[in-house]
């Protein structure tokens, strides 16, 4: 299994989650778990997925995402999931 | 499992406050390019940097990709070269010359850095690391990537 993060941020508007998931499905990337906030009108998501079935590496798949950010007017992160592992825990 | 918030703060560490790895640095021990002749010192020294440093730079760019996250200096570190001209270089000027040699195969790899032309004196000084010494001017004034250290002091010894 190959855990990613992926973070979409930005003003909420229709079919975000609904983009990011075809996207995500094209891909055969695995989504393994959402945590979703939105306050005063903005957007902030966080999913956990698993792209080792993915036949694209790491930094298309983020350039992908980053670009389908800037169609519908969010930010789109996709990284490595032991960045955060590192960084906040022992 | 990491939550949202520690991602949003990590996030925001790499976009606004410029998170990045300052640097990657590859030891390689020289002691075994030691040598009494200077010139067959110079090819083995040059040979075995090349050799075993070739993949750091891709290597360090794959890290790069993979993680998003910046590798800002890619690094060589050798043995003391004070030790490894020991005994091939009789001159200050003989040592200049090991340092070129750092210097073009630094270049090769295309790293940012090679450090390791250095003595460590903190409990005396032999003639080899004094012409070492004597050399740093000239060796870093002739080369680009070069980093040179003398050790004068430790806790240990005190200062030498």
């Amino acid at each position: 299994m190959k855990k990613t993060i992926i973070t979409v941020v930005g003003q909420d508007k229709v079919g975000i989650i609904a983009k990011v998931c075809t996207y995500l499905s094209n891909n055969q990337i695995n989504i393994l778990d959402i945590s979703q906030t939105i306050v005063q009108g903005y957007f902030n998501m966080m999913m956990i997925t698993d792209t080792s079935k993915s036949a694209k590496d790491m930094g298309i798949l983020s350039q992908e995402l980053e670009g389908l950010g800037e169609e519908i007017g969010m930010v789109i992160r996709c990284q490595n999931e032991d960045i955060f592992t590192k960084m906040h825990r022992i | 499992m990491i939550n949202i918030f520690e991602v949003n703060e990590t996030n925001q560490m790499i976009e606004q406050e410029n998170l990045d790895v300052r640097t990657i640095t590859l030891g390689i021990s020289l002691l075994d390019c030691i040598d009494t002749d200077l010139e067959r010192l110079r090819e083995r020294v040059y040979q075995k940097i090349v050799d075993t440093a070739k993949n750091l730079v891709p290597v360090g760019q794959e890290i790069e990709m993979e993680y998003g996250i910046p590798v800002v200096n890619k690094r060589i570190s050798v043995t003391p070269i004070s030790l490894i001209g020991g005994s091939a270089c009789k001159s200050p000027e003989d040592f200049a010359s090991l340092a070129k040699v750092l210097d073009d195969a630094a270049k090769t790899v295309k790293v940012n850095f090679i450090g390791g032309y250095s003595a460590l004196v903190s409990k005396g000084m032999t003639q080899a690391e004094e012409y070492l010494i004597r050399s740093i001017p000239q060796a870093l004034a002739k080369t680009d990537r070069v980093c040179s250290s003398v050790n004068v002091g430790s806790t240990k010894t005190g200062n030498g």
